[in-house]
């Protein structure tokens, strides 16, 4: 985002919170390095000065919009909407919340703007090592986009361009859309080429592979897990407090029976060995038809480098190939596992 | 080799008593180390705890509720309040269940050598009590007045009942009962436990005053005691976190820097006025 | 058991394969090794696995001092009694190249588990047959900051040997009794190594901490301050931006917390100590419902007190963290412990 941009974004925002019609905004602010950002929660003016947005902005603000369903950020009586900061890609996990009713439309005020691809700290990580990039880059630098280009200014004052491919999420490089299709205002315009749906394309190697080397792949993927949830509790659609699949969920409350808490059926271990990861992994692929929206954070996050985007992306391929259904299309879209149709597929059934 | 201090050790039920009925029943179970050497070598203190196993389901950290000058024999006042307590509910006289312990400080009743104990609990609260006063009771020349003040919801859920007003007979201790709400043929006390202290109004002098509850029962119990003159270092009560090992291990049970399963349960208020809220 | 003295010896570049294959036959063998995408300490079934040149592992030497699923005992799934232990095998674990910063750690582990009364049988058997060769950090790591909480990139504590690369090869250095069982055995790989070679190890030794880019406040002022810091708005400032998963402490190497539960197939029980984490929300939940950190505050306040204030206030100097960096690195929402930790030390005032 240029300057201006950026100026736009903080003053829509800051005119929100003086007006008094938010009860917050969900934005961006500078991470512990030039290439890393952290979530900001603005209640004040004084907030917003520190929100930025710039190729460092890759975590998804979309999570806090369940984080505050649970955890709220303002008191209970506090009835005013919250507002978020989307890109381009983050406007289907929305989608889908409003479709859960997690979130209802009223309640959120949408900053649309334009985001042309946010880095890959694995990727900046190689280019560390590599030598191509520098403490001094990570310390002092700056990122920004001047249209497609990825801009390193450096402390020196230089202007480097960085590969896109290098420093890019994937999912960037394949981008659906810089600006988001529902937003309340949006900064700069809005991007009339976005077509706001992924391809899915570039999953042949996995496809290719016959069903014993598909789950020797597997396996030896899931058998790295530890079971550190990150995928679970950064999901955009993993709103279930109490999950089948995730052993420290348990509503419990001072009114919870003895027998409850003692017939409570635990399905999964607490163990990371290979039968219990293969269950969790697998049955949130598939609790994720038709509800995951391949924003990739639980591939972006897994600290064990699970290669979780192709997993999803072949759930969300598949999921279109049988039932002509789309995760994130609109919120007038039933629930994929909530409707049948007569054109469903039912060969395994008769 | 030192023993492992993660196995438990097989007990025989040999009593099992209906304490109280309902959703949140409470039995007291009666148990015996299968093994004679493990029964000669567990020695504990009043206000100690030891964790109650069942294979498949799991463990359960629960006080002793019995005094070691009663026998050999030990015995645990479990509430149903979950997955463990509630299969523990199905044992019968004769089945087995795992116990390793003791654990946690205990009572220090030599500390407490000739003074008066003043004992005020509240619903499933009292068992931790009990191995502290039938201790005193069993030891009535180093202890001075006894006092037991206890209230639960309803005349049905008072634990230990007739054992106290056997007691209260006898005249080896004071015992005033209360319950919350009026009941037809209830002829003592009626309201919270924190008010019937503060009718009472014991006194503090040479006064070692012990609670133990719900924590809002202590928290007010607490409260009155420190407005009749008693001190924070003269006011005991035990604090319950979750527990897994028992041992200082799994580090769960902290409030700040203090691993309840070691240097707990049993604290003065004066310690827990210097202990971080993390409870 | 420490030698007398540590003694200095030269691995030739050429001799690394025949070092790696004796060391398999010494004992089970960790090293470095690719994982997917990722590079973590790993039994070693093929000499030609070992990296040579390694990003940071993701997991330091918890997961082989304490593995994440140990079974504990067995039973018989219908009769129960009598439960048999299922200690750890006596068996030799060497970690080759482990960093000095993970070798630290497992002092805060040693004080966990070795804590009286009870010492952890389990804990003992796998540490005690521990050998630990360490690769000290010439290049420290983006996010390290092992400097500033008491340790170095060529940290010798708790280390049975401490190799330094050099030109050609590996200065070896043997510390303790065990690393000499070791050097003993491999001796026909090894040279005197030369006066250049002992210089060149000194100078990368005595240059690498200049080369931290990250450094850590002052904390050790922190445990005196104990009751102060608890009340702080910084922790439900940075709380907000958690999401509650448990990479922080999983990956961190000097946590400890596990859980134990019974788990029963085919007939067989098993009892079974897994991770567990602070972080997460059912931790210290009590069955009647109370749960005394019910947000991510709270357990955000727990994670980072207890490894500056409350370990080492019951361990005096034992600041439990070995500035690895992982939790700041790994973090999804970039969490940044140093941040947390220079708005501690500027806040709250003196314990009385």
């Amino acid at each position: 985002m240029t300057s201006t941009r950026l100026a736009e974004l903080q003053r829509a925002i800051r005119e929100s919170i003086e007006a008094g019609t938010l009860r917050g905004a969900l934005c961006w602010e500078q991470g512990s390095n030039a290439f890393r950002s952290r979530p900001l929660v603005i209640r004040t003016v004084a907030d917003a000065s520190a929100a930025i947005f710039s190729p460092a902005c890759s975590p998804s603000l979309v999570r806090f919009l369940i984080e505050d369903n649970r955890y709220p950020m303002s008191p209970e009586e506090d009835r005013r909407p919250l507002g978020i900061v989307l890109r381009g890609c983050d406007d289907r996990g929305v989608i889908e919340l409003i479709k859960e009713h997690q979130k209802r439309r009223e309640e959120l005020m949408i900053f649309g703007v334009d985001c042309r691809g946010t880095v890959d700290w694995t990727k900046v990580r190689k280019l560390l090592r590599k030598g191509m990039l520098s403490s001094d880059d990570l310390d002092h630098g700056t990122l920004a986009w001047k249209e497609d280009d990825i801009v390193l200014f450096t402390a020196d004052g230089k202007e480097r361009v960085l590969d896109r491919k290098s420093v890019l999420l994937d999912k960037c490089l394949i981008c659906e859309g810089h600006t988001p299709r529902i937003f309340d205002v949006m900064i700069g315009e809005e991007d009339k080429n976005r077509k706001g749906m992924p391809v899915i394309d570039d999953i042949e190697s996995l496809e290719r592979k016959s069903t014993e080397e598909r789950w020797e792949f597997w396996q030896s993927e899931f058998s790295r897990c530890i079971r550190c949830y990150a995928c679970r509790n950064i999901c955009t659609y993993c709103s279930c407090e109490e999950c089948a699949i995730d052993p420290r969920t348990q509503a419990i409350s001072d009114k919870s029976l003895a027998r409850d808490k003692a017939n409570r059926p635990q399905w999964i271990g607490q163990d990371s060995m290979l039968p219990s990861n293969t269950f969790y992994l697998l049955t949130r692929a598939y609790h994720g038809a038709g509800r995951c929206t391949t924003c990739e954070e639980c591939d972006r996050t897994c600290p064990m480098g699970l290669s979780l985007r192709l997993l999803n992306r072949k759930v969300r391929k598949d999921v279109k190939r049988l039932f002509e259904y789309e995760a994130g299309r609109s919120t007038d879209d039933g629930p994929l596992y909530g409707e049948s149709r007569e054109e469903d597929p039912g060969d395994f059934i008769w | 080799m030192p023993e492992n201090p993660y196995l438990p050790y097989p007990a025989i039920v040999r009593e099992v008593r209906q304490e109280t009925v309902g959703e949140r029943a409470v039995r007291t179970f009666i148990v015996d180390f299968e093994d004679e050497k493990r029964a000669s070598e567990f020695r504990y203190r009043p206000g100690q705890l030891a964790m109650l196993s069942v294979f498949g389901k799991g463990e359960s950290m629960i006080s002793i509720a019995s005094s070691p000058t009663m026998g050999s024999s030990l015995q645990f006042t479990v509430m149903r309040v979950g997955r463990v307590t509630s299969i523990m509910h199905y044992l019968e006289a004769g089945e087995r269940i795992g116990v390793r312990g003791p654990y946690g400080n205990g009572f220090p009743m030599d500390d407490w050598e000739g003074r008066n104990l003043l004992f005020i609990g509240g619903g499933i609260g009292l068992p931790p009590l009990r191995s502290a006063y039938m201790f005193a009771l069993d030891n009535p020349n180093r202890f001075g007045e006894i006092t037991i003040i206890y209230g639960a919801r309803t005349s049905a859920d008072l634990v230990f009942r007739k054992e106290l007003e056997e007691i209260s007979r006898s005249g080896k201790a004071k015992v005033e009962l209360s319950i919350d709400r009026p009941e037809d043929g209830w002829n003592g006390f009626v309201g919270f436990v924190p008010a019937n202290v503060k009718r009472l109004a014991p006194k503090p002098e040479n006064t070692i005053a012990v609670t133990c509850g719900p924590v809002i029962m202590i928290k007010f119990v607490i409260k009155e005691l420190m407005e009749l003159g008693f001190k924070p270092d003269a006011i005991f009560t035990t604090l319950e976190n979750k527990m897994k090992c028992g041992i200082g291990k799994c580090g769960r049970c902290n409030i700040g820097p203090v691993l309840v399963c070691k240097k707990g349960p049993v604290f003065s208020y004066e310690q827990i006025q210097k202990m971080p809220k993390d409870f | 058991m420490v030698s007398k003295e540590s003694t200095l010896e030269f691995l030739p570049q050429k001799n690394l394969l025949g070092f790696i294959k004796k060391l398999m036959e010494l004992g089970e063998l960790y090293a470095p090794k690719a994982e997917g995408p990722i590079t973590d300490l790993r039994i070693i079934h093929d000499p030609i696995d070992v990296l040579v040149d390694f990003e940071q592992t993701r997991q330091g030497i918890r997961a082989i001092a304490e593995p994440q699923n140990e079974i504990l005992l067995t039973y018989d799934a219908k009769e129960g009694f009598p439960a048999k232990e299922t200690l750890p095998a006596t068996r030799r674990r060497i970690v080759l190249w482990c960093r000095p910063c993970d070798a630290r750690a497992l002092t805060f582990l040693d004080d966990n588990f070795y804590d009286s009364p009870y010492s952890d049988p389990y804990y003992a058997r796998r540490r005690e047959n521990l050998v630990l060769i360490g690769l000290g950090c010439s290049h420290p790591f983006p996010y390290c900051f092992c400097g500033s909480v008491g340790g170095d990139p060529f940290s010798r504590e708790n280390l049975d040997m401490l190799m330094t690369q050099v030109i050609g090869g590996y200065l070896l250095e043997t510390i303790t009794g065990k690393g000499r069982e070791i050097s003993d055995r491999v001796k026909e790989l090894l040279r005197a190594p030369t006066a250049d070679q002992v210089t060149e190890a000194e100078n990368i030794q005595r240059n690498a901490a200049a080369k931290l880019r990250r450094q850590a406040p002052d904390v050790s002022g922190l445990s005196g301050k104990m009751s102060s810091l608890f009340e702080s708005p910084i922790w439900r400032k940075w709380g907000e931006k958690c999401i509650g998963c448990g990479i922080c402490t999983y990956l961190c190497p000097t946590c400890w917390c596990f859980d134990i539960t019974d788990i029963e197939t085919k007939g067989k029980g098993y009892r079974i100590r897994s991770w567990d984490s602070c972080q997460f929300p059912l931790f210290t939940l009590h069955t009647s419902g109370h749960n005394p950190r019910p947000d991510k505050a709270s357990r955000l306040r727990q994670r980072v007190m207890h490894k500056f204030c409350y370990h080492p206030s019951n361990y005096p100097g034992h600041i439990a963290c070995v500035g690895c960096g992982r939790c700041t690195e790994l973090c999804p929402m970039d969490i940044d412990l140093l941040a947390i930790l220079g708005e501690l030390s500027e806040a709250g005032g003196k314990d009385a």
